[in-house]
């Protein structure tokens, strides 16, 4: 019980190492994940779980790689 | 931010996007907004007794909030809609300048957002600000067409029952289909029954009958449809009987459209 409880500790971060983050460029990143997927295989592997939603899917897509939210 | 009447899969197709562009490990951070929902709730905060004794640095003299979690991923705001206007202001406080603020504590976070809402005319729900509805691309889902509700209803419903190992019978889905088409093009219903709430119909049916071993009626979907729809359709009604009246008269209407088409 007791080392679970320090694993717990261990995976949150300290106050310290949240004031030295680096910026993140969320757009790059979005656009680095689309480009390495495609949008055909995203695109199918939604169809695997919903239906009918692929225009909706690249609106988002399209949102996400502006960094619009 | 991702718009449409309940149980027609925003929510589902915020989090698969999400899953498949996976951004980080955990990809998204995903928060069910409420209407009590305090900024603290969104930013974290300091436990003072833990400080004092701790020391600020320790674990968890600060417990982040999901806006200081997202660093680096999406952040899923379910129902966005229902977020106070104090909560809605932090929210746009870390969209606008990529930090939150934690009693003098600068803290940078770079996250992209998708939101979900229904639309304005279901009740319970906040106006969003100007300021955040400027920032969100509007991306809206309308309920799907015949055929294509047909094929969900059919493909979910049969994937519930899938262990149970019942296939729904074709006449079951096209009545349900008939019936909710019906019902979410007439013009007195504010709320039409959702995908989901008609997924649940038709399987509870199949699951009714296989326990009582036997197969499944029109009259047993149409208890289903009734009991279930009741509390989720939202019109003109001076009355639950009433509404009770209107969806019975409904599914008799989708009945006769089903055999009609089912003649020719």
């Amino acid at each position: 019980m007791q080392n679970s409880v320090k694993g717990m500790f261990g995976s949150l971060p300290t106050l310290s190492s949240l004031l030295k983050r680096d910026t993140v460029n969320m757009e790059a990143k979005v656009v680095k994940a689309i480009r390495e997927r495609g949008v055909g295989n995203i695109l199918k592997a939604l169809e695997s779980s919903l239906k009918g939603l692929g225009e909706a899917t690249i609106d988002v897509l399209s949102g996400l790689s502006l960094g619009g939210t | 931010m991702i718009m449409g009447p309940v149980g027609v899969g925003k929510t589902t197709l915020a989090e698969e996007i999400a899953n498949i562009l996976a951004l980080d490990d955990p990809p998204y951070i995903e928060v069910a907004c409420h209407s009590h929902m305090t900024a603290t709730e969104l930013t974290g905060d300091i436990d003072i007794a833990v400080a004092l004794q701790a020391g600020l640095d320790h674990p968890l003299a600060y417990i982040p909030g999901p806006l200081v979690l997202s660093h680096g991923r999406l952040l899923i705001m379910d129902e966005i809609n229902r977020l106070n206007p104090y909560s809605q202001a932090s929210l746009l406080q870390a969209l606008q300048e990529h930090y939150v603020f934690i009693r003098g504590f600068r803290i940078r976070s770079d996250f992209l957002m998708i939101a979900t809402s229904n639309p304005a005319e279901y009740s319970g729900v906040y106006e969003l600000s100007e300021a955040l509805a400027d920032r969100m691309k509007v991306v809206e889902i309308h309920y799907p067409d015949r055929e294509l509700l047909k094929a969900i209803l059919e493909w979910k419903a049969n994937l519930t029952l899938s262990h149970i190992g019942v296939k729904v019978p074709g006449m079951l889905t096209d009545v349900l289909t008939n019936f909710v088409t019906l019902i979410s093009q007439d013009g007195m219903i504010e709320v039409s029954p959702s995908i989901r709430a008609s997924i649940y119909a038709l399987a509870n049916t199949m699951a009714r009958a296989w326990i009582e071993r036997r197969e499944p009626t029109l009259g047993d979907l149409k208890r289903e449809v009734i009991a279930n729809m009741a509390h989720v359709i939202r019109g003109n009604f001076s009355s639950e009987t009433e509404k009770r009246d209107y969806l019975t008269r409904k599914f008799d209407e989708a009945v006769v459209i089903s055999n009609r088409l089912n003649r020719r």
